[in-house]
């Protein structure tokens, strides 16, 4: 369903010297990983482990130096477009969403941004936001909404179109303890085993990405570190400070 | 295709609620209308009360308020098409909005064309201000006569001053801020282009230069339709010349837009701002 074969990207940043030669930093360095209809992958790592990069590879929005990565039978370059059509994006950032729309107006515009049929739309927003719990707040402007109710509002976009696969960047973010809970009873039973869709999941919460992950990839400077199912957070905790060479690039106590 | 027009229509009504959302800036945009309308109204009087006429603007009966009232009016569509694109690009940038609309199947000249829609349809309120003013409350003079050519220069010079807005987009996406199209266009349309004053007052150089700027023939074909009635075959010269400048710049704004969109997508700023 998803593929990831021999990945390579890497960026050029000038930093703050304008006169300096640029810093090529290597985000992805081989990266090789699949998920299958149904499952769920974690993808998790410290910070500019690259996972944002190869989220946005699989969106589209960034071209691979090389390898190949497939959506749903769709290459990723050659063939963006459909792979537009098979996936579900939610982000970490709220920003993508028009502040000044209501929660309803939003949801409305991007359905037809995602070529729904438009007898669709209506009712499809409406099971949306009552099932997220937005209901009573569809008519209100999205910069009056609460970070958690942000989230919701973009998982509830995420899915609006019956995607096959869904990429979901931090979905947890924002959100409390019960929904966060609820949220993994969601992805787990109504998206997976319900509907057969395959997840990628970018998160730090290990605790999260051990409790409903099939599988987890661990990503540290761009070179995947590990590949499988996962033993538990403690699993995957201690393969990141082994990665990290200790306690990593933490704070530092006075 | 009739979908694409909903979506259009949809991404149009999505800009009139955040406008609506703004209502002192909506204000202000407007009062400042009128109040360019009447400065413009008070300078033409001191060109009027001179015994002589003014040579470069007796084809326009020596009005100079009828004759700035339309470049002042059509600046605001130049302005648009000019920088229509690389401000959408710009705004959704930092709205943070972009990359998502680019991980939808909608491509992203629906957008950028809904934004011309939109801006299109503000600017022609602002004219229907302009007009309303300098005619019925002020003594702006025009004929009716050739008004029917109206929405084909509009439509030409549109369709030319979008080109240019498409390269500017290119520079945006390229290098975020810093745009020598739109700067080069911009300066270069109100310093030569007759939109205060007519070009025939400037050096014979400049005039020369003033021949490449779609802006000039707009601003000429405007005046000539409105002010004089001139018919359809007085305008085909510049209607002409205005036709092979968009030939000239379309398929090079449609290039260089590709290559720039490209070229972000290869090194990951495409959603940087």
């Amino acid at each position: 369903m998803l593929s990831i074969v021999e990945v390579c990207k890497s960026f050029q940043s000038s930093g703050m010297n304008p006169f300096a030669r640029p810093k090529v930093t290597r985000a992805l360095d081989h990266v090789s990983l699949d998920a299958r209809a149904g499952e769920i992958v974690a993808l998790v790592g410290r910070n500019g482990a690259g996972k944002s990069t190869l989220m946005k590879i699989l969106c589209t929005v960034v071209t691979p130096d090389s390898g190949q990565a497939t959506v749903n039978g769709y290459d990723a370059v050659r063939q963006a477009a459909a792979v537009r059509r098979s996936i579900g994006l939610a982000g970490g950032d709220e920003r993508s969403f028009y502040w000044r729309l209501s929660a309803r107006q939003n949801l409305h515009l991007f359905a037809v941004l995602q070529n729904m049929p438009l007898k669709d739309i209506k009712p499809r927003v409406d099971e949306l936001l009552d099932r997220f719990g937005l209901a009573d707040k569809a008519d209100v402007a999205f910069r009056n909404f609460s970070t958690g109710m942000k989230q919701r509002l973009a998982l509830a976009r995420s899915i609006m179109h019956n995607p096959r696969v869904l990429l979901l960047d931090e979905p947890n973010k924002g959100l409390d303890p019960l929904l966060q809970d609820s949220l993994k009873e969601f992805l787990t039973k109504e998206l997976v085993e319900r509907r057969g869709m395959t997840l990628l999941v970018a998160t730090h919460d290990l605790d999260m990405a051990a409790a409903v992950a099939h599988r987890a990839a661990l990503l540290d400077k761009g070179r995947l570190l590990f590949f499988g199912k996962p033993d538990g957070p403690e699993h995957l905790r201690a393969l990141l400070k082994e990665a990290a060479g200790g306690n990593g690039d933490g704070f530092s106590m006075t | 295709m009739l979908y694409t027009i909903y979506k259009i229509l949809l991404l149009v009504h999505k800009e009139f609620i955040k406008e609506l959302s703004y209502r002192l800036s909506f204000f202000l945009q407007f009062f400042s209308t009128i109040m360019y309308t009447l400065i413009f109204f008070f300078v033409a009087k001191v060109f009027s009360s001179g015994a002589s006429p003014i040579p470069s603007l007796e084809k326009y009966n020596g009005d100079y308020f009828s004759f700035v009232l339309i470049g002042l009016a059509f600046m605001g569509y130049i302005n648009t098409g000019m920088r229509t694109f690389s401000n959408a690009i710009r705004v959704e940038q930092m709205l943070g909005t972009l990359e998502f609309i680019l991980t939808t199947p909608t491509s992203l000249t629906v957008v950028l064309l809904s934004k011309l829609v939109w801006n299109f349809l503000y600017d022609s309120f602002h004219l229907f201000v302009y007009f309303v003013m300098g005619v019925f409350f002020l003594s702006a003079r025009y004929t009716g006569e050739s008004l029917w050519t109206v929405p084909i220069i509009m439509l030409l010079s549109l369709a030319a001053f979008s080109s240019l807005g498409m390269l500017s987009a290119g520079f945006i996406i390229i290098f975020k801020r810093g745009d020598p199209v739109n700067m080069f266009f911009s300066f270069g349309s109100i310093l030569l282009g007759g939109v205060y004053y007519p070009i025939e007052v400037m050096p014979a150089a400049m005039q020369r230069a003033a021949e490449v700027l779609p802006i000039t023939y707009t601003l000429r074909l405007m005046r000539d339709a409105i002010i004089r009635g001139a018919p359809l075959a007085e305008l085909a010269p510049d209607l002409i010349k205005l036709t092979l400048l968009t030939a000239l710049l379309l398929p090079v704004s449609l290039w260089f837009i590709s290559f720039a969109l490209r070229r972000a997508k290869h090194d990951g700023s495409l959603t940087h701002y």
